[in-house]
């Protein structure tokens, strides 16, 4: 994303450069900006937010701590009643300015007063020696939260909703229980991206926030006895997730809306970044023994939803005419799987685990010759670095041994030369 | 005044009033409980962003396994009645139910992680916690290691509400 950001940075630099110079006009230049989503003349106001946003967050974290100190000299009623008027004091504030539609100050003194309405919450359990289920005062602030940043369609607002409902979503797993209301939090969170300006950050907490969501789910709804447990499913049906992800990204990219376009680049960039670390993970024997070692006790559920979810990838992929990455994901994918559940021989790991190094050195390949022909620095330097980190991996973890390690390194070498041969010819071809 | 004042407002008093119900479900057990005395012990005071704390362990909080039937079938976090019987200074265990009883003297507490196959279970009933200024906590754990009487103050459902820690006489 933040070579989208600079990127309108730059644009909007240079279409201003661009009128003084008389090469357009200032209606051509307002079409040029607009495409990109950018507001002509708006200053780039992101600092100054951010320190506003990061001075009120430390007034809200020190009227916290101070709570700490639990001072019996004030009385309760006192402290009680002087936050509680603090809290609505600020939120006052909040609404006075937005009267005068300054809506971001509005919009500040809100937070701030969210975080006032959390030291409230955090006193009356001081208070009254409140512990019996520690999640419920964070559930109810991020549930006091979601009002404001709704109304205000504010990011601001509904991230710090979001990191709260995250905070609750922690500390009820912690304790064994299940989160069952943290859908409305993403539903708020997802009302909030498609009607605002737009927020990366955002927006890449709803995704992570829907996976995390439902592999707990899952892992609920598997467990035996008292302990929760990573089954070797979750794999599976986290795959399938990015993958339905990857299409949700690719039909993204389609839309004529700027906003659209960045989170569907920026979703993009995750998936393949998911799908790098994945296959760096089952680069290691460790993983692939374990797995042809699981129970896979829970197939029905997990094919089904794993059906599920690449057919909701199929579709999107089907409608932004984006087929041959998540064809050849899915083969690669089905294979695998089949192999995987199918075999139950331990010894079977070390040809899993050439191939995943094979298809690593493919992802490194393809990122790098992508990179250079879509002059997209970010895909060239990822694939650089896969291939190095690979190297790295593979000199520390050899595969077989210094004589099978050698063979590996000679076999990648291989990949990489005809790679670069066949990219000179191809660029000849096209010079011609 | 506009619409989307008139509703910030309404945001804002929905706040208020999320503090107000806790206050009010906090404080009713002071307000209206009748007080019992259980033996407890201070194990050890915390530092956390909520302040100090004594944590407080009591003797209902680790029950004979055999008070329960069918554990097995029960869930983390499902809801216990404790019934107490006053033989001396504090209320002491005289059985567990999972239907709140209709008379007697109970408290409410949650089953901690079930298992069958230890010798007791664990309840907690939210009042392990006794905050007090740093060296108060501190001074308290060292005043009353070898034991003390926590006085609590219990609603019409069980609900209990912690008040006082008082050295054992």
């Amino acid at each position: 994303m933040r070579f989208i950001r600079r990127f309108k940075q730059d644009l909007a630099k240079e279409v201003t450069e661009w009128v003084a110079d008389d090469l357009i006009d200032e209606d051509q230049a307002i079409l040029i900006l607009q495409r990109y989503g950018i507001t002509p003349g708006q200053p780039y106001n992101l600092g100054y937010t951010l320190l506003i946003g990061l001075g009120f967050l430390f007034i809200g974290l020190s009227v916290i701590t101070l709570i700490g100190a639990n001072w019996d000299e004030i009385p309760r009623v006192a402290r009680m009643s002087g936050l509680i008027a603090l809290t609505a004091g600020t939120h006052l504030v909040g609404i006075w300015f937005y009267g005068k539609t300054q809506v971001n100050k509005s919009v500040a003194y809100f937070f701030l007063g969210n975080l006032f309405f959390g030291g409230s919450i955090i006193l009356i359990a001081q208070i009254y020696h409140l512990g019996e289920h520690m999640p419920d005062g964070v559930y109810w602030w991020a549930l006091g939260c979601l009002p404001l940043a709704v109304l205000l369609r504010s990011r601001l607002l509904a991230i710090q909703m979001m990191v709260l409902a995250l905070l609750w979503f922690y500390l009820e797993i912690d304790l064994g229980y299940y989160p069952t209301t943290l859908p409305l939090f993403v539903a708020a969170a997802a009302y909030v991206v498609v009607r605002s300006e737009g927020s990366a950050i955002l927006f890449l907490i709803i995704f992570a926030t829907l996976g995390l969501w439902m592999e707990y789910s899952l892992s609920m709804y598997w467990k035996q006895g008292a302990s929760l447990r990573w089954e070797a499913e979750h794999l599976i049906i986290t795959v399938s997730f990015f993958a339905a992800a990857y299409g949700f990204s690719q039909w993204l990219a389609t839309h004529s809306s700027s906003i659209a376009k960045e989170y569907g680049a920026l979703l993009g960039v995750w998936c393949l970044r998911f799908v790098l670390i994945l296959t760096m993970f089952l680069s290691f024997k460790g993983p692939w023994q374990d797995l042809i070692n699981a129970d896979w006790n829970h197939l029905p559920l997990m094919s089904f939803l794993s059906m599920l979810l690449w057919t909701l990838a199929a579709y999107f992929v089907y409608i932004s005419r984006h087929y041959l990455p998540t064809i050849v994901f899915f083969l690669l994918f089905f294979s695998t799987s089949v192999l995987l559940i199918g075999t139950d021989t331990a010894g079977h790991a070390i040809f899993f685990q050439v191939v995943y190094n094979m298809i690593l050195v493919g992802l490194g390949v393809w990122l790098i010759i992508g990179g250079i022909s879509t002059n997209i620095s970010h895909d060239f330097w990822t694939g650089v670095c896969t291939l190095l980190a690979m190297a790295t991996l593979r000199y520390i973890d050899l595969i077989g041994g210094y004589v099978g390690g050698a063979i590996l390194f000679m076999m990648i070498a291989g990949i990489l030369l005809g790679a670069a041969h066949y990219w000179k010819r191809y660029q000849l071809s096209e010079a011609q | 005044m506009t619409k989307g004042s008139r509703l910030l407002i309404i945001a804002v008093i929905a706040q208020m009033a999320v503090l107000v119900g806790m206050y009010v479900t906090a404080a009713l057990p002071l307000w209206t409980g009748a007080e019992i005395r259980l033996a407890t012990a201070p194990v050890d005071p915390r530092s956390l962003f909520r302040g100090n704390y004594a944590l407080l362990s009591y003797d209902i909080s680790e029950i004979d396994s055999t008070y329960f039937k069918n554990l097995d079938e029960l869930r983390h976090g499902e809801i216990v009645f404790i019934l107490l019987s006053n033989t001396d200074e504090v209320s002491r265990l005289d059985g567990v139910t999972l239907m709140k009883p209709s008379e007697g003297r109970f408290v409410r507490g949650r089953l901690q992680n079930p298992n069958s196959s230890l010798a007791t279970q664990r309840i907690r009933y939210g009042i392990e916690a006794f905050f007090a200024p740093k060296e108060e906590a501190l001074l308290l754990e060292k005043k009353l290691r070898t034991g003390a009487v926590a006085v609590v103050f219990l609603s019409q459902n069980g609900k209990p509400a912690l008040h006082a820690i008082e050295p054992r006489r």
